[in-house]
């Protein structure tokens, strides 16, 4: 059921949740968090003999003749009472060495996994970490792995029945700095060179850098015909999957950031929040999202500093700037468009989300971001007494129901 | 052409009440495994509510959303409204197939403003299918709704069937002065939606 009233409590649910439902399962996590010799069974695993889910890609060309490359499953723990984690355990659960830059890795199940899976209602964050000689790269991504039918869309779908998440090229190998040669070497052998190619690649954890940081951050956008008596409440609904980029930076919390990859925020609302924009309105929607940034005072993670999205809130509201309009000039013109009598209603759950490069910028770094799963963003058009009929359509080419984007016009 | 449109109305309606008796009739489909489907996105059902505020007789009409992925006929040979609980059952007046691609969000009084044709007896086309319907209730000052059509089909030699989640709310007002509000009928709409998607099993 949605909630009328008027929302404005934050809720950071997507973490709280975790510490909620298997506060004892994540300390276990942070317990197998030991370094993973490569090619052998992630700690406390519980190996089943069809894997999890395997990631693939290209890491790039190897420095080296060889490249480590461990797959690790990222468990926040330590909440505040925000509820944002004040440390992030990236657990080594799977790994490889290769010696050319595509990778396919098995991640088997184990409990750290089936943890992760929990606090994500089906969808796990990973960072997969690769050490080529005294040079790394990283990318981090979501992955589906047990989202209910009901709950995933088609590709979540398809990639939870292929079994496989192709990656997103890495950024190039770039050398580690002085801490991170010195945590990898005290982590092997000690007599192995510095220069050499790992055989372990220990454990991550990130400590939480600063205060949390809130920032107007948009997820979507909303057209109303320049028609008397029309508005649209576009709904925020509380099981959002937000799809984020996330920062790395080697020395400098205030920038330098490079793009991380991604990261899932799922469920990230325990309520819903809307806000309903009036006649004319071509305008982005924003909502507050929280963020925090990590440090590696050790070493051992991809970078020195993260910056991260943890929490969302339940405001929303007009965004800045202002979204290109219907590009047919009218939906009556697009071929899909759909007549709205005044005096009715329509209430209409976009089912595709909207991917937008710039939705909020923290301390430099501007994260990407992806809206709406299924029946997460909703919009609901009125048309009052005595309004004429406009017309309703979605992005050129594409049917109303098939869009992410969806305009009001007045002809 | 007042008499023709009431007569028109009405065999319209004698049909859509047959076919249901047919529907009913019809305990051999296998409504499972036919090629009519809901549109989906996400994974999940394509779900509108329309709300629209009616004069008595006068038809709200939406449009349910289908996917034919036949690779033969498809036939529609009956239509009939699903209740949606909590709420009085609108009339189905009449039901028509989109015949351009533009679709109904919202409109009133029958046929609709966008280019259709009728539904009974209809053979649709492949790919996505517009089903508008128009429903009506008996009463004034009264609110109406359903959550969906169960739209009985054959496909070579077989018959099936298909609930197609689609809220519909008609608020039928006494006269055009003192129609339901677009608020009032807006609000009654929106407590249908979560009603229907809950039957349409979304994950709201």
């Amino acid at each position: 059921m949605r909630i009328r009233a008027t929302i404005s409590a934050r809720d950071r649910s997507a973490w709280n949740r975790l510490i909620k439902l298997s506060g004892a399962a994540v300390a276990s996590a942070a317990l197998v968090a030991a370094a993973l010799p490569l090619g052998a069974a992630p700690a406390g695993a519980q190996i089943s003999t069809r894997p999890a889910v395997t990631l693939a890609g290209s890491v790039g060309t190897l420095p080296a003749a060889s490249a480590a490359v461990v797959v690790d499953v990222n468990v926040p723990v330590d909440l505040n009472s925000a509820g944002d984690p004040q440390q992030i355990d990236e657990v080594p659960v799977a790994s490889a060495t290769i010696t050319s830059p595509k990778f396919s890795i098995p991640v088997p199940s184990s409990s750290a996994l089936q943890q992760a899976e929990q606090q994500g209602h089906g969808t796990v964050n990973f960072t997969v970490m690769a050490i080529s000689g005294s040079d790394l790269t990283a990318e981090g991504i979501p992955a589906p792995i047990d989202i209910s039918p009901a709950a995933a869309n088609a590709a979540q779908l398809a990639t939870q029945a292929a079994g496989t998440v192709q990656m997103p090229a890495f950024a190039a190998f770039h050398p580690m700095t002085a801490a991170q040669v010195a945590a990898v070497k005290a982590t092997n052998s000690a007599a192995s060179d510095s220069a050499a190619t790992p055989d372990i690649i220990p454990p991550c954890t990130w400590k939480a850098y600063g205060s949390e940081y809130n920032d107007l951050t948009r997820i979507g956008e909303v057209h109303v015909a320049n028609t008397s008596g029309l508005s649209d409440t576009f709904w925020f609904r509380h099981q959002n999957d937000e799809t984020i980029t996330f920062g790395y930076s080697a020395s400098d919390p205030t920038g330098n950031w490079t793009e991380g990859g991604t990261i899932s925020l799922t469920d990230s609302l325990s309520s819903n929040g809307y806000h309903t924009f009036g006649q004319g309105a071509v305008d982005y929607a924003d909502s507050t999202y929280y963020y925090q940034r990590y440090h590696d005072y050790i070493g051992e993670c991809p970078a020195s500093y993260e910056i991260l999205a943890v929490g969302t809130s339940t405001v929303v509201g007009p965004g800045t700037n202002t979204p290109p309009v219907n590009p047919y000039g009218g939906c009556e013109n697009d071929p899909y468009g759909e007549a709205f009598s005044g005096n009715s209603g329509w209430d209409y759950d976009v089912g595709k989300a909207e991917t937008y490069s710039g939705i909020a910028t923290v301390f430099g770094f501007t994260f990407g971001g992806s809206d709406g799963f299924t029946t997460d963003v909703e919009h609901d058009y009125t048309a009052a007494n005595g309004a004429a009929t406009t017309w309703l359509c979605g992005s050129p080419g594409d049917q109303i129901t098939d869009s992410p984007i969806l305009y009001n016009t007045t002809g | 052409m007042p008499t023709r449109r009431r007569a028109s109305r009405f065999m319209s309606w004698l049909a859509v009440m047959t076919t249901t008796a047919a529907v009913a009739a019809c305990g051999s489909a296998d409504p499972a495994a036919g090629p009519l489907r809901m549109q989906t996105v996400g994974g999940q059902p394509v779900i509108a509510t329309s709300s629209v505020a009616v004069l008595p007789g006068q038809t709200a009409d939406a449009e349910a959303y289908l996917d034919d992925d036949a690779d033969a006929p498809v036939r529609i040979t009956a239509v009939s409204v699903v209740s949606a609980p909590g709420f009085a059952t609108a009339r189905l007046v009449d039901v028509g197939v989109a015949t351009s691609g533009h679709g109904l969000a919202a409109a009133r009084g029958w046929p609709p403003p966008v280019p259709s044709r009728p539904a009974i007896g209809a053979y649709l086309p492949h790919g996505n299918v517009g089903l508008f319907f128009g429903i009506t209730g008996p009463l004034a000052s009264h609110d109406y709704a359903v959550a969906g059509l169960k739209i009985a089909y054959t496909y070579q030699g077989r018959r099936y069937s298909l609930v197609a989640w689609a809220g519909a709310a008609a608020c039928v007002a006494v006269n055009s002065n003192s129609a339901s509000s677009d608020t009032s009928c807006s609000v009654f709409g929106n407590t249908v939606n979560p009603v229907v998607e809950k039957l349409a099993g979304l994950s709201t």
